[in-house]
């Protein structure tokens, strides 16, 4: 399985991201690619100042590995690249990317919306928005479980 | 003889008593049902939510269910309900 998966302690580039990720496939004719950023504002308008996203030794890793296993094992996918950072995150700074390649574009873009769903949902990380007045512990909101569920009807 | 363990607290766990908070165990350790009563009676601030049968034990880097044992040793943490990245 051609798959890179990385728990990033500090700031990185999605550009170089990709261009890594293209340089260690073949001739597949469709890359795509998601990268998330932390967002400025919460959902009640407020000024975030950072975005705290804490992680667990190995166990994060692990839980990031099983999703791009289950995303090849889903998708006729060739190759898959996840990086997710930890720590703290600034406004606009970028929090995961995430890149899979196919023959076809169909696989590659299914395969990284189900990472990213997953991701979202599952990776084991914990949350919290940093403002002005204090801190918010944040999980997963129902439009992120119900993305997850979309692929829960026809997962072995 | 008593020997003691530091617990990891993950997430909003660490909210009240700070990362990670020690135990006294027996030689022979103790379950994760045991850990969650140890930990609710010495830290009171974290008895309700533990209470609430939403957190889990990992030990050793792996989630445990309640009737695993923990031992000197043993890198023991709980966790709240992950956020997904």
């Amino acid at each position: 399985m051609n798959t890179h998966v990385e728990v990033k302690q500090t700031a990185f580039d999605p550009s170089a991201c990709l261009a890594e990720f293209v340089g260690r496939i073949g001739d597949e004719g469709a890359v795509v690619s998601f990268t998330g950023r932390a967002r400025g504002h919460a959902k009640d308008g407020a000024l975030i100042e950072a975005l705290v996203l804490e992680s667990y030794r190995g166990v994060t890793l692990a839980s990031m590995r099983q999703i791009a296993a289950d995303a090849h094992a889903k998708f006729p996918i060739t190759a898959s690249h996840v990086i997710h950072r930890t720590g703290r995150i600034a406004p606009e700074e970028a929090i995961v990317f995430v890149a899979t390649a196919s023959p076809h574009r169909r696989a590659a873009f299914e395969a990284a919306d189900y990472l990213m769903d997953r991701l979202k949902t599952e990776a084991v990380f914990w949350k919290r928005e940093e403002h002005a007045s204090g801190s918010t512990w944040i999980e997963p909101t129902d439009a992120d479980r119900s993305d997850a569920m979309r692929w829960s009807n026809s997962l072995s | 003889m008593n020997k003691s363990i530091d617990v990891e607290l993950c997430g909003k766990l660490a909210d009240s008593y700070g990362g990670s908070v020690t135990l006294d165990i027996s030689q022979d350790g103790l379950s994760v049902r045991e850990l969650f009563a140890a930990v609710s009676s010495a830290y009171p601030l974290l008895a309700p939510v533990l209470a609430g049968g939403r957190i889990r034990a990992c030990v050793n880097e792996v989630i445990v269910p309640d009737d695993a044992m923990i031992h000197h040793g043993d890198a023991a943490a709980l966790f709240p309900p992950v956020s997904g990245g």
